[in-house]
């Protein structure tokens, strides 16, 4: 027997959750948040591996965000209207990445008569220029593609592309720091990257801990969202899992690791940057399923 | 000129008949409702009453879902009235994440009035294309032909004025 479908909040009063974006776009948030930072990253620090494994990142979630779409097949007309609306300047952002990211490997990976130009020439340095812009606008746009509408204020809010930002680049870093024994050396001593890596997950706390205190004091229906997450059903998510599973041991064990240097510690790493992982994709599926509307009623 | 329509809640008595209106002229699919009447409960017994509050898309005159639609599926017209090309319609639910009205659902090709499945009248499709987002249109086909919007012209406490010699409208 076929069932109706019930929209039962289309009627509902007070406040309702945001049902028009799930699970694939959170994993896109994800994937494409993390895979632009380790792209970044690895190009920045001289592992060609490490980035491309970003950018595989990047690709697959832009396959989900493309099967998220009630029309995949039209989604070309996503590149009409940059002007307005940011997912189309998004469309733009991710095909450059993928494209001048691409071509940033090719010279790196491959071998040299097999490529036209050189790595660290001219043609070189503006295609990796172009695809380091392109990845550190794919790592901030998505924070612009929540926050335009004061229909759900708990996004509509300035430091949410910072956020994106700060966390992207602390995965990415993270991902590097693990496979640091698989890629071979970084052009940074170890040491100098996981102070910076313990500045990155101080940041991200401190700019989510402040997202939800500036949200404290804001509309009625951004505080009814950070109850959700302080204390109503997506609690143990947010605070075990996002805060202190996903930020605090994390950064606990990377302080460890820059203060008692130790062969052990690169496991210990490994560790942390999965908790890490697992701490981004659970915050940006919290924020979405806490995303509430303003009660018109 | 511009279309306009004002709703004078306190002559709502939360009939639904608007709702019922919106559906039989439109066809809409199971599930989308282009007009909606919420309702409240407000004080205690024995001074308790009901609120209602009919909503519809407000074709806002800065709307927010047209600046954030990356394919222009959604645009305003001269007349004021915002309308969504579903041909043109990626079904990205941007506009319904902007929308503080909750004027748009999204409509996935799912779903039959009638358990035994889809009649002929759901059957001829009534012009919608599932994978894309749905709202009001103000009824801009009868405005065409010169009538008023089907949910103005149902409401019998007429609560509902598109007239433009309405003073408030002008
Ligand atoms: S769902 Fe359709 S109308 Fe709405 S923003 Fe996306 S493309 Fe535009």
């Amino acid at each position: 027997m076929q069932t109706v479908p019930a929209v039962l909040d289309e009627f509902a009063i007070g406040f309702t959750v945001q049902r028009a974006w799930g699970s694939l776009v959170v994993m896109y948030l994800f994937l494409g948040g993390t895979g632009a930072g380790l792209f970044l990253l690895g190009i920045a620090l001289g592992t060609a591996p490490g980035a491309l494994i970003g950018l595989l990142l990047v690709g697959i979630g832009g396959l989900a965000l493309l099967a998220d779409l009630g029309r995949p097949r039209n989604f070309w007309r996503a590149f009409t209207h940059p002007r307005t609306s940011w997912i189309s300047r998004g469309t733009y952002f991710i095909t450059l990445l993928l494209l001048f990211g691409v071509l940033t490997l090719f010279p790196r990976l491959l071998p040299a008569d097999q490529v036209p130009w050189l790595a660290g020439g001219v043609l070189d340095s503006v295609i990796r220029w172009l695809a380091l812009v392109a990845a550190f606008l794919v790592m901030v746009y998505t924070g612009f593609v929540l926050s335009p509408s004061p229909a759900i204020p708990f996004w509509n809010a300035a430091l949410l592309p910072l956020i994106f930002l700060a966390y992207s680049v602390m995965t990415g870093l993270g991902i590097l720091l693990a496979l640091d024994p698989v890629l071979g050396p970084l052009s940074l001593p170890l040491q100098a990257l996981e102070a910076y890596q313990v500045a990155l997950i101080g940041a991200c706390l401190l700019l989510v801990l402040g997202h939800l205190v500036i949200m404290r004091g804001s509309t009625t229906a951004a505080r009814a969202s950070t109850r959700l997450l302080i204390r109503g059903p997506l609690a143990l998510e947010f605070v075990g899992g996002v805060v202190a599973l996903g930020l605090i041991l994390p950064l606990v064990i990377t302080l460890g690791a820059l203060l008692g240097r130790g062969a052990t510690f690169s496991t210990f790493l490994g560790v942390a940057a999965v908790l890490k992982l697992a701490g981004d994709y659970l915050f940006r599926s919290v924020l979405l399923r806490a995303g509430l509307y303003e009660p018109l009623l | 000129m511009r279309y306009g329509m004002a709703i004078d809640l306190g002559q709502c008595i939360g009939c639904y008949a608007c709702v019922i209106a919106c559906k039989a002229e439109h066809g809409t699919p199971p599930g989308v409702f282009w007009a909606k009447v919420m309702e409240k409960e407000v004080g205690r017994y024995p001074a308790a009453s009901r609120t209602f509050l009919p909503v519809l898309c407000n074709h806002c005159a800065e709307p927010l879902c047209e600046e954030v639609c990356p394919s222009g599926a959604t645009y305003k017209r001269k007349d004021g009235l915002v309308l969504i090309n579903q041909e043109a319609c990626i079904g990205c639910r941007a506009c319904m994440e902007a929308c503080p009205y909750g004027a748009r659902t999204f409509w996935n090709g799912e779903g039959t009035y009638y358990p035994e499945g889809a009649t002929p009248f759901e059957l001829r499709g009534n012009g919608f294309i599932s994978g894309t987002v749905q709202k009001c249109t103000f009824c801009v086909e009868r405005l065409d032909r010169g009538l008023e919007p089907a949910c103005v012209e149902t409401c019998p406490t007429s609560c509902r004025v598109t007239d433009p010699s309405v003073s408030y409208l002008r």
